[in-house]
């Protein structure tokens, strides 16, 4: 079928029996140090195929060492690592002709037009890259400017570039390492649709970044790295659950309310501000915080508080970021 | 941005990309990332068709205003001269191809994106040699046909060089070009700096040569420089720069040379392979 058509994206499960299961991408004990200091520790990720995987970390967590590392930019200390089931860096070649990926920022020729630095990077592929340019230009939304010099383009436009050059090679992996850097706000809806459809065709997304509001609209999934080490993997619901469910409330006795709730075992922890309260769960509430914020609202009823208001805070993959990280920072 | 989606082809992947062999579209891609550098063509051209055009000008204007004084500009005597302008000047335009084709990937950041799609890296560096080289070539080929051209054209009543002096003395600026070439390419290629390539390999040319050319104390030292090795083989009926007490073999010369060559090679293979990027 020509890329060029619109069509039924194939299935994640198509994708994955071609490949007989293969994760999209594994890495185990997978380390990497400069001189005496490790930059990546011991990260072992298994990333199945057609999800949206989100890699999180502060500046120098070594996320982007990480995606060198795979993409065979630099080589790892130890460990191993599979791209779509074929074993890097002993198989690259063949590893990374379905993947398309922009490290850091992408780069291009500057004097150079758009379409001509597809054409350099697609003689490098396969030969069905030179007949993907025109659609990957289309779909990105540059075809209009894709013969003026890349030097003239604004950051949006050359991360939109990046993006086509990675569709040269149909691939079943995008890495991309900061793709949203540069982009306006209607940029980053139309970006984030752009990357939820390539999930939708069944293809596995990989996105570092520091905008962990748009990471977690996009992603099924990610990895918090911090100083070399995974410190939280799981679906972003599992990773912002670990970090404990608030429940706040109004109530006409904000004092008693607080009491009840330690005194009945509900809440680990009770703030008050400006007349409001917030509980964080007890862990044993913490899978189920909307029956603990039923059970909340029936004792304090009971005891003849009346509440005005209440509500499950689940909390963002930003909060549980800067907790996770900063614990550690703390502790270092 | 469009979000329609588009299914996945199924065709499984081959592992092609790791062949060392370069192939037409490289080569052609190549070619089209060296020819669109603007100020580098001017430059390269301006030094070497330029060059001569300039020297032919002015020895016309000379002997048109003067013919008493200054003969005309064609002739044997002035083959001798462009070959002589174009071999340093030539050089210089062949280190200047050679630097900018050798770096250019990595100081834009491009090779990085190469690099990722799988591609061997000793393909990519690969097709950087015939692409650069043909450019090279064609811009020192042009630019002698021209001067040959000219020197019988505005011979008037000079004798004119031989057919066989002329191409001897081509075949040797072409040499010449693409030793520069290739110097230029494999050291910008190991340490990826354009301008400190150029910088290294013009003070060696321009400078080192001629001077340790001129120092008839060192002869066995002197062998082991390209630029040495180039003034020996340059065809016997040009008068041009000698280099004193010292005699190279064809043998030795070639060996030399060679050793250039490989050695260049080599070291930006070496680096391109094992480049972090």
């Amino acid at each position: 079928m020509h890329e060029n058509t619109p069509a039924a994206p194939a299935s994640a499960v198509t994708l994955a029996a071609r490949h007989g299961g293969s994760p999209a991408l594994e890495v185990s004990g997978l380390s990497k140090k400069f001189g005496d200091r490790t930059v990546v520790d011991n990260v072992s990720l298994r990333i199945p195929r057609g999800s949206a995987f989100g890699y999180l970390g502060p500046n120098g967590a070594g996320k982007t060492t990480l995606i060198r590392m795979v993409l065979g930019l630099t080589p790892a200390t130890s460990g191993s690592m599979s791209v779509l089931g074929v074993p890097v860096p002993a198989q690259r070649a063949r590893a990374l002709e379905r993947v398309g990926a922009i490290v850091e920022e992408p780069r291009f020729h500057g004097y150079l037009t758009g379409r001509q630095n597809l054409r350099v990077l697609a003689a490098a592929r396969q030969p069905a890259a030179e007949r993907r340019i025109e659609p990957a230009l289309e779909r990105v939304g540059l075809r209009e400017r894709a013969d003026d010099r890349v030097g003239a383009y604004s950051m949006g436009m050359r991360q939109r570039l990046g993006v086509a050059a990675c569709l040269l090679g149909d691939p079943e992996l995008l890495i991309l390492d900061e793709p949203m850097n540069g982009l306006d706000p209607a940029g980053m809806l139309e970006f984030r649709q752009l990357l939820r459809s390539f999930v939708d065709e069944g293809r596995t997304v990989i996105l570092s970044s520091h905008l962990l509001d748009e990471v977690e609209r996009t992603c099924d999934a990610v990895a918090v790295v911090d100083q070399g080490r995974i410190v939280a993997q799981g679906s972003i619901d599992e990773v912002i659950g670990s970090g404990g469910q608030n429940v706040s409330l109004e109530c006409d006795d904000p004092a008693r309310a607080r009491q009840l709730l330690l005194i009945h075992r509900l809440a680990g922890a009770v703030t008050a501000q400006a007349g409001r309260l917030t509980a964080t769960l007890d862990p044993q509430y913490q899978a189920s915080a909307r029956d603990a914020a039923g059970t909340i609202n029936r004792v304090l009823v009971e005891q003849g508080i009346t509440v005005y208001g209440l509500a499950v805070d689940r909390g963002s993959l930003e909060q549980r970021f800067l907790d996770i990280t900063s614990t550690l920072g703390g502790a270092a | 941005m469009t979000t329609t989606t588009h299914a996945i082809e199924a065709s499984p992947a081959s592992g092609a990309g790791s062949s060392w062999v370069p192939g037409g579209r490289m080569l052609r891609a190549e070619l089209l990332k060296l020819i669109r550098r603007r100020g580098l063509m001017i430059a390269t051209v301006a030094l070497t068709v330029g060059a001569l055009i300039a020297y032919y000008a002015v020895a016309a204007g000379l002997h048109a205003a003067s013919p008493g004084q200054y003969g005309p500009a064609g002739g044997a005597h002035s083959l001798t001269h462009i070959v002589f302008l174009l071999a340093e000047l030539g050089a210089v335009a062949a280190i200047l191809l050679g630097a900018s084709v050798g770096a250019a990937d990595v100081t834009s950041g491009v090779f990085r994106n190469l690099v990722t799609t799988g591609r061997s890296r000793v393909a990519l560096y690969l097709a950087r040699i015939p692409a650069g080289l043909g450019v090279t070539v064609a811009i020192i080929a042009v630019a002698y046909a021209l001067g040959a051209a000219c020197s019988v054209l505005f011979a008037g009543t000079l004798p004119t060089a031989p057919a066989h002096l002329i191409i001897a003395g081509g075949a040797w600026l072409l040499v010449n070009a693409a030793v520069a070439f290739l110097l230029g390419l494999g050291l910008s290629s190991l340490i990826g700096s354009q301008s400190t390539t150029t910088a290294v390999l013009l003070a060696l040319t321009i400078v080192v040569t001629p001077l340790v050319a001129s120092i008839s104390a060192l002869p066995d030292i002197r062998q082991a420089l390209p630029g040495i090795a180039l003034y020996q083989l340059q065809p016997s009926g040009l008068d041009g720069i000698g280099v004193q007490g010292l005699t190279m073999t064809t043998t030795s010369i070639a060996v030399v040379l060679g050793a250039w060559a490989v050695l260049a090679m080599a070291a930006g293979i070496w680096r391109t392979v094992t480049r972090d990027c």
